[in-house]
């Protein structure tokens, strides 16, 4: 883009269907790692709802507490991680990360209150990982393919 | 009466590379400087120089942040800009007969 002389309506509108064009590819990488970073970050708070099941405090204070701080150190990473990637995204993008980040989150700690229910069988397990994971997952998922 | 389409163009917009900024910066939430050097394949001083200058006008809001200890720029459509910018848009398209 060399000159700077002003362009006739119809160049103009070219000019800008082809800039528009070249800044869709250019996020395109961003967005598609965006989307698998938001699937990592998914499964990851899914596995720790799900193991969270089999160390409840008032049996493994240990186990808890490391499964706690794993979530702690998920979700402190994925805020670092989530400021490295985010250098341009497609309109809308970080709204819906961080609606789906946000229900994650609150499924995480209504499985926190389920320890309460000493669930132990690996299907309900493997239901709370799902639940969990799936915002994250689902808006991964959605964000690659687009 | 509206005004003829032609007196609807926004002469801050007819520069190519100001054209282009504000296209490409519509399809983003925020872009980063690199990705909008990249994307517009400019110089970072071109760059700079309009992007300085849409912001003066009110078209374009900057943020500067830390990525680590690496200093990143943003830009943004304002709202201003995000309305201006469609009436130009919309007025080149009447004009070519594409609206």
């Amino acid at each position: 883009m060399n000159s700077e002389q002003p362009l006739t309506p119809e160049q103009q509108l070219e000019a800008l269907g082809r800039a528009q064009a070249d800044m869709d590819r250019a996020i395109g990488y961003g967005s598609r790692l965006m989307g698998w970073y938001c699937i990592v970050v998914g499964l990851a708070v899914g596995a720790l709802a799900a193991v969270l099941q089999l160390y409840r405090p008032d049996e493994n204070k240990v186990g808890f507490f490391i499964v706690m701080g794993l979530y702690v150190l998920v979700i402190l990473g994925s805020s670092l991680a989530y400021r490295k990637l985010y250098r341009s995204l497609p309109q809308g993008y970080s709204k819906r990360y961080g609606m789906a980040f946000g229900l994650s989150i609150g499924l995480y700690a209504a499985s926190v209150a389920l320890l309460a229910a000493q669930i132990t069988s690996w299907i309900a397990m493997l239901l709370i990982f799902l639940i969990v994971a799936a915002p994250l997952v689902l808006t991964g998922i959605k964000m690659v393919r687009e | 009466m509206t005004a003829h389409a032609r007196q609807r163009l926004n002469d801050d917009f007819s520069n190519p590379v100001r054209l282009s900024l504000m296209g490409a910066l519509q399809s983003v939430e925020e872009a980063d400087f690199k990705s909008l050097k990249d994307a517009l394949g400019i110089s970072d001083s071109v760059l700079s120089r309009h992007l300085s200058a849409l912001e003066e006008a009110g078209y374009v809001q900057i943020r500067k942040g830390y990525v680590g200890k690496r200093p990143r720029t943003w830009a943004k459509l304002s709202s201003g800009g995000k309305t201006a910018f469609a009436e130009h848009v919309q007025a080149l398209k009447e004009i070519t007969g594409i609206s």
